[in-house]
């Protein structure tokens, strides 16, 4: 039998060299659902582990101790799965903070179907509050420097209604627009800064 | 007019004052490594206020140069005004989603939030209780499908190092346990700046006589 917990921590390994390269790995499915079974064999062995103490009961301090190691390894295993959960949901909290509700394909592609949900729901709540605060939290992530920027469209997006009235967004052509109307639209892709910024 | 004038000066200062107070809740709170009290009013203040301001503002249309120059400039410090409040908002939220289920399961942590950001904790630990099940927890023998066990919810660390400064005589204040060796106690004045262990200073931090930086 492998070392116990190997595989978890294997796992947590995994996403920190994803994470110090910025990346979103894949959803890992396979070391989840095998660490999930470790953790059943586990279980199984602190039931029989149990019942042997009450058949011997004059083996109880040895037992106590492989009672006391399996559950341990059960207890690390499920603490690793949990991380390594919070850890992707802590980056999916981001993305939604970095791109807006609709997250490249790219990233889309490595969530889990349950962290596909999990995406969705979060933007609820978080819709939510921003309703409740009259607040748009996600824009205005650098503090201001200027009142206006002047930005190039990307693309032939038409007419798009911002806080400050309707403009029209025609490839190529430069405008002028308002700062806080700027950072939604350069973080979809839409237009560029004219002058790279000191950003 | 003088009145006026006297009124506006008058209020200025209150609203400057509000202002410094924000700064400095923001600042506390972007460098204390657990959630402080929210200071609603201040918040609310602030934000009925500046958008009157940026509504007055935007119903000037003058053609003079230097009122329109004027009305830019106070447009822009409005401008960094509300993106302080959004800054304090989303930094407590930031604060919340990683520590959701303690802040719900403490009292204390609860009473220090806002009711909107009360109600958003609420769907936010549902909402990750619902994940980690379908996700894991599920699958686990039902003995150990519980999600509130010791070591299993993750905390904000207290022990870790903050720089600080002194707005008032504090005195003596133990910074280590008696039992580590070393110095085990300095001693505050005003205008002194250290860089400390955040535990021992929390109540200060929270009373207003020292802050973060």
């Amino acid at each position: 039998m492998s070392r116990y917990g190997a595989r978890a921590v294997e796992l947590l390994k995994e996403f920190r060299r994803s994470e110090a390269n910025f990346l979103i790995g894949p959803y890992n499915e396979d070391a989840v659902r095998r660490i999930v079974q470790e953790v059943d064999e586990l279980y199984a062995e602190c039931l029989r582990i149990s019942e042997a103490m009450k058949r011997t009961p004059e083996e109880i301090p040895a037992l106590t101790s492989a009672l006391t190691v399996h559950h341990s390894a059960m207890q690390r295993n499920k603490r690793c799965l949990l991380a390594y959960l919070q850890a992707r949901v802590l980056q999916i909290e981001q993305v939604r903070w970095d791109f807006g509700q609709a997250p490249p394909a790219s990233v889309r592609d490595s969530y889990s179907p349950f962290e596909q949900q999990y995406m969705s729901q979060y933007n609820q709540i978080l819709q939510t509050y921003m309703g409740s605060v009259q607040c748009t939290l996600t824009e205005d992530l650098n503090p201001p420097k200027d009142l206006l920027a002047e930005v190039r469209c990307l693309t032939n997006e038409g007419e798009i209604v911002t806080e400050n009235g309707t403009i029209v967004l025609r490839k190529n052509s430069t405008l002028f627009l308002r700062r806080s109307d700027v950072d939604m639209l350069i973080r979809q892709g839409l237009v560029e800064h004219v002058h790279s910024t000191d950003r | 007019m003088f009145q006026d004038d006297l009124d506006d000066s008058a209020f200025d200062a209150e609203l400057n004052n509000d202002v410094r107070r924000l700064k400095q809740s923001w600042l506390n709170e972007k460098n204390a490594p657990e959630i402080l009290q929210f200071e609603s009013e201040l918040v609310k203040d602030l934000t009925d206020n500046v958008q009157t301001q940026i509504r007055q503002l935007s119903e000037i249309q003058s053609s003079d140069v230097m009122t329109a120059f004027a009305n830019n400039l106070k447009r822009m410090e409005y401008d960094r005004l509300l993106f302080v409040i959004r800054s304090y908002l989303r930094t407590r939220l930031t604060k919340i989603q990683r520590h959701a289920m303690y802040i719900l399961s403490s009292a204390e942590m609860r009473q220090r939030l806002s009711p909107e950001e009360l109600r958003f904790t609420h769907s936010y630990v549902t909402l990750s209780e619902q994940h980690y099940s379908n996700s894991c927890l599920h699958d686990f023998p039902e003995m150990i499908q519980r999600l509130d066990e010791k070591g299993m919810i993750p905390e904000p660390d207290l022990q870790t190092h903050v720089f600080c400064k002194v707005m008032e005589d504090v005195g003596d204040v133990e910074i280590e346990r008696a039992d580590v060796s070393g110095v085990n106690s300095v001693t505050l004045l005003k205008g002194d700046q250290f860089l400390l262990r955040y535990e021992p200073i929390r109540p200060l931090v929270a009373n207003g006589s020292v802050v973060l930086l």
